[in-house]
């Protein structure tokens, strides 16, 4: 995927607000991305584009060879629906139904999707089916929205602050759910944090202040998810 | 200064403004009614009233053959008479220079010199008598300006066969004559055919061979229950033997008093059945709003009762949505109410003689209706602006308890069927189940909708089929015509050989009692001959109920009230003739809808009589199916003729009456319920649309596309109308019967008409209504930013 020159403006009623300006980046194929910034950086914005939610007012964003930047709605939602798997950082879960019918809730409009129940023993709750939200921990329901991200076979997997709602020790259990998944089924899997030590699990890192990326670093060394200390 | 809570609200109701307006219209329809219907029953009461009052309404009457007018003295010496009053009452037949069809007239009789002191009539154009020839002539107004007569103008009546010229002196309101039907049959008032002529006494003694005496008394009872009054006729009837009682009535009973007294029942009923349905409706979706918003306003509320206000500033603020709602719904709807009052007393204006039914303010009826606006949607939001009001500051700031997920009962009890269900039907389902408020709300209001709409149409129905039984089913003549007096087969020879003639049949109807035990009842027998085709009783399917050649064949309804059935016999005894009572089996029962009718041969009745063979009433079949004017010409130009009446006019007259009348009112009815269905399935919609806003973001993520979340919502809404609309089917077959037996008088009878074809149009109906509200759901989801509602909770 390639944004090229993306800028996002906001109106605010009468003000414009810039949340995005000249963004360049590349995310490709198998990597682990994370992005990095303060809030109002305009991460969540970025993400939005990333994954077909919004539309840039400028510049362009290519996915294969699809242009995002001007796809109707409904190309946009054929986009999410084939190819992006979200994770989001309060889970949204539907709190009336249970672990397996959340998950189904995405592998029902796939095309190729896995089995709910084979995604939920990806992410190790194949024993928590038929529980509902309410009767889960954090991280397990955190874990419920990753197995539903990943049920529809998505080849881009995006993840919204996923550690933001988890204390430190389940957040590294998510984070290496997270890791398995891009090793393994060699999923694209884009991060977005304001976790500074998280940016050191990725093949690279993004920098995002003021609506600009700042840097782009790739990492000689990823550290496992396990070694990292926040 | 506008306070900041109070800006708050404002605001939140502008940014709610669409399904808050729909509230209030259903709440300002509910009091519009209320003040309406209300303010008409008190216009329409209070003008009765008056118009009884001061025109001196009898409290009975009974017609007589002949009595002499120095009885009377005697007679209101009996117990419990006040006042005694004798006239002359006669039919007449009236032919308007210029005007090709006669119509047959009540001919009363008034005192010359001054005014009658029961059933006096009031002066609305013209004079009273002045000329002491006594050759003018007072007419009822309604008539007399259909067939645009003024006073001075000339006219004839035609009295026992001769034929006097009269001049109108003027033109006359009488409170027995309020809703006055056409002399010659029928059960919808026409102005143009229904005539009361009110002569000087002693012109129509002469002319109708009654001088010096009177052939029906009005009466004023000291004790007017009816029981009382019942009485007091028996005893008159007793006393009067000699002189042939043909009918006694209470006034009470006369066909205008009974119709105005029945119009205004309902009138009543129906100003408190429909505002009570819409206000529950409003009290009952407010509350599931506010509850919702109570809900999503947690932390505001634990702020401002940190920053020291009160509770009870906290529980008036949210009180204030469901004031807003019930004044703004009050205010409309008293103004709506006016403009219905108008509307409705212009339309009985048409149909009712009444004397000063104007429009008056009540503003009592306002006020009770306000309050009713104001205090449904109040006690509606009062539970959940209590818990608002009462959320500790620390408790509010927390967040709400998470939404309980959790096994549904039906998962519970088939979960073999509940695991292979789609998940999409789980959702649909569970939501449902675990709101079963907000679900009982959109069941209820779809329940009630759906059966006034079932009511309507199969009311509508019934009465079409009503019409159908009596006039084209039962009665199948082109021509009646009424007799001066009963006649022999020479008559009826006569009118074979007149030109258009296919066919003539004759009748004999007779008043007579009927008694089993303690149960009487005075009706009109009607003989017929035993080659009849022309008039026939049915049943309720339509097939002929054969006549015997001895006993009675009953209407339903007379059976019911004299308490028979087929097998058991009754009391005859006729009114006329030697009015010697027989034991007269009953055979049969047949289906009528207008009046009490018994069926009997023709012969069997002329033989109780001791006739040998008369008829009063001849039905004519002709070529055409509306006669021609000289054919009626014709039968004008016969004395023995009273007057004649065509079918097809008679018809023609009801269908359009009823189809402007009825059709209006239920055609506002089934606006009504239509406007019902849509709110209440718009209003729970959004208020499970704003519940669930998050889920639909995330859905929408997940690439859902717009139809298919409308699908899912619109899945719960459908899921749960269609409950309320299956339910509403049978609650409004079980409603229309129960209507249909509440208009079961003895004047008028509709059948219970609910089929299959009535059902599935209420339901389609229905289904549109609320498809329309799925429509409006649809373009809400459609606009809704739902990347947006991420942000909400950060």
């Amino acid at each position: 995927m390639t944004l090229h020159d993306v800028s996002k403006v906001y109106r605010m009623g009468e003000v414009e607000v810039p949340a995005l300006v000249h963004a360049d980046l590349e995310v490709r194929a198998g990597e682990f991305l994370v992005i990095l910034g303060p809030s109002g950086s305009g991460k969540s914005t970025l993400l939005n584009l990333l994954g077909g939610m919004d539309r840039p007012t400028g510049g362009t964003i290519h996915y294969l060879d699809q242009d995002l930047s001007r796809a109707s709605d409904r190309r946009l939602t054929a986009f999410r629906r084939h190819h992006v798997g979200f994770v989001f950082q309060f889970f949204n879960l539907v709190p009336t139904l249970t672990a397996l019918e959340n998950v189904q809730v995405a592998t029902a409009i796939a095309t190729h999707p896995l089995e709910a129940s084979e995604a939920l023993r990806v992410v190790g709750l194949e024993n928590r089916a038929s529980h509902f939200p309410s009767q889960l921990s954090g991280g397990e329901q955190q874990r419920v929205a990753i197995a539903r991200a990943l049920a529809s076979n998505p080849r881009l997997l995006l993840c919204d602050e996923p550690t933001g709602n988890l204390d430190s020790a389940t957040g590294r259990a998510v984070l290496r759910l997270l890791w398995d998944l891009n090793e393994r089924l060699k999923m694209t899997v884009v991060i977005i944090t304001h976790s500074q030590p998280v940016a050191r699990m990725g093949h690279r890192s993004a920098t995002l202040r003021d609506g600009r990326i700042v840097s782009v670093v790739e990492n000689e060394r990823r550290t496992l998810p396990e070694e990292l200390e926040w | 200064m506008v306070k900041p809570l109070t800006r708050k609200l404002l605001r939140e109701l502008r940014q709610r403004w669409g399904a808050l307006l729909v509230l209030t219209l259903i709440g300002a329809l509910g009091v519009a009614c209320y003040v309406g219907f209300g303010s008409v029953y008190r216009d329409m009461d209070g003008a009765r009233a008056t118009f009884y009052r001061e025109y001196r309404l009898a409290d009975f009457s009974l017609t007589l053959k002949r009595t002499p007018r120095n009885l009377l003295a005697q007679l209101e010496r009996l117990p419990n008479i006040v006042r005694l009053e004798g006239r002359v009452r006669v039919n007449a037949r009236l032919e308007v220079p210029g005007q090709a069809d006669s119509v047959t007239a009540t001919a009363l009789s008034l005192p010359e010199s001054r005014r009658p002191v029961l059933n006096d009539v009031m002066l609305i154009r013209g004079s009273w008598f002045d000329d002491p020839g006594g050759r003018q002539a007072l007419l009822n107004d309604a008539f007399a300006r259909a067939r645009k007569l003024r006073p001075g103008d000339r006219f004839f009546a035609v009295i026992l066969g001769e034929r006097h010229e009269l001049t109108l002196a003027g033109t006359v309101r009488s409170p027995e004559f309020v809703y006055a039907l056409p002399g010659s049959g029928g059960i919808v008032p026409d102005p143009r055919r229904s005539a009361v002529l009110y002569l000087p006494q002693r012109a129509l003694e002469r002319w109708a061979d009654l001088d010096g005496a009177c052939n029906e008394l009005l009466g004023v009872a000291s004790d007017a229950r009816p029981a009382a009054i019942r009485a007091t006729l028996a005893r008159l009837e007793r006393e009067l033997d000699p002189y042939g009682p043909l009918v006694s009535i209470p006034m009470s009973e006369a066909p205008s008093v009974q119709f105005l007294a029945n119009e205004l029942d309902e009138l009543s009923r129906s100003a408190a059945m429909l505002p009570t349905i819409c206000l529950l409706v409003v009290a009952f979706v407010l509350h599931v709003v506010l509850g919702r918003t109570v809900a999503s306003q947690r932390g505001f509320i634990g702020t401002i009762r940190a920053l020291g206000y009160t509770r009870w500033e906290v529980l008036g603020h949210y009180l204030g949505y469901a004031l807003a709602v019930g004044m703004a719904g009050a205010a409309a709807g008293v103004a709506l109410g006016s403009w219905i009052q108008r509307g409705m007393l212009s339309l009985y204006q048409q149909y009712y003689e009444l004397p000063g039914m104007v429009q008056h303010a009540y503003p009592r009826i306002w006020l009770a209706g306000s309050l009713a606006g104001v205090l449904a949607p109040l006690a509606g939001t009062l539970r959940e602006a209590w818990r608002a009001g009462t959320l500790e500051p620390a408790a509010a700031m927390r967040p709400p308890p998470p939404e309980r997920g959790g096994r549904v009962l039906l998962e519970k009890l088939f979960p073999a069927t509940w695991s292979r269900l789609p998940f999409a039907v789980k959702l649909v389902l569970r939501a449902i189940m675990r709101n079963p408020y907000r679900s009982l709300v959109a069941f209820g209001t779809t329940f009630v909708a759906t059966a006034l709409m079932v009511e309507s149409l199969c009311m509508l129905r019934s009465v079409d089929a009503m019409i159908a039984h009596e006039l084209e089913r039962t009665s199948r003549q082109d021509l009646s015509v009424s007799l001066r007096e009963p006649a022999g087969r020479g008559l009826l020879r006569e009118l074979e050989r007149l030109p258009q003639i296919a066919g003539v049949e004759p009748q004999l109807v007779v008043s007579c009692t009927l008694t089993n035990g303690a149960w009487e009842k005075r009706v009109g027998v009607t003989a017929l001959t035993r080659e009849r085709s022309l008039y026939r009783p049915v049943d309720s399917r339509g097939a002929p109920v054969p006549v015997p050649d001895e006993g009675l064949v009953l209407a339903a309804k007379l059976a019911e009230i004299l308490h028979v059935r087929p097998g058991d016999s009754v009391t005859l005894r006729p009114l006329l003739g030697r009015r010697q009572a027989v034991r007269a089996p009953v055979v049969a029962l047949a289906d009528t809808y207008v009046g009490l009718t018994a069926f009997a041969r023709l012969e069997y009745l002329n033989r109780l009589l001791g006739e040998s063979w008369t008829a009063n009433n001849v039905l004519l079949a002709t070529y055409h199916r509306e006669p021609g004017s000289p054919l009626l010409a014709e039968l004008d130009r016969r004395p023995m003729v009273l007057g004649s009446e065509q079918r097809v006019r008679s018809l023609a007259l009801l269908r359009e009456t009823i189809g402007r009348n009825l059709g209006v009112f239920f055609g506002i009815l089934v606006l009504f319920t239509g406007g019902l269905a849509f709110g209440g399935a718009l209003n729970t919609a959004l208020v499970s649309l704003g519940e669930r806003e998050r889920e639909i973001g995330t859905f929408r993520v997940l690439g859902y596309t717009r139809r298919e979340i409308t699908g899912i919502f619109a899945g719960e809404s459908y899921l749960v109308n269609l409950f309320g609309l299956l339910a509403g089917l049978g609650g409004g077959t079980l409603f229309t019967r129960y209507m249909v037996s509440f208009y079961s008088t003895e004047l008028f009878r509709l059948p219970a008409l609910v089929e299959g074809f009535m059902l599935v149009r209420a339901g389609l109906l229905m289904l549109a209504f609320v498809t329309l509200a799925m429509l409006v759901i649809s373009g809400v989801i459609a606009r809704t930013r739902w990347t947006e509602v991420f942000k909400t909770r950060e």
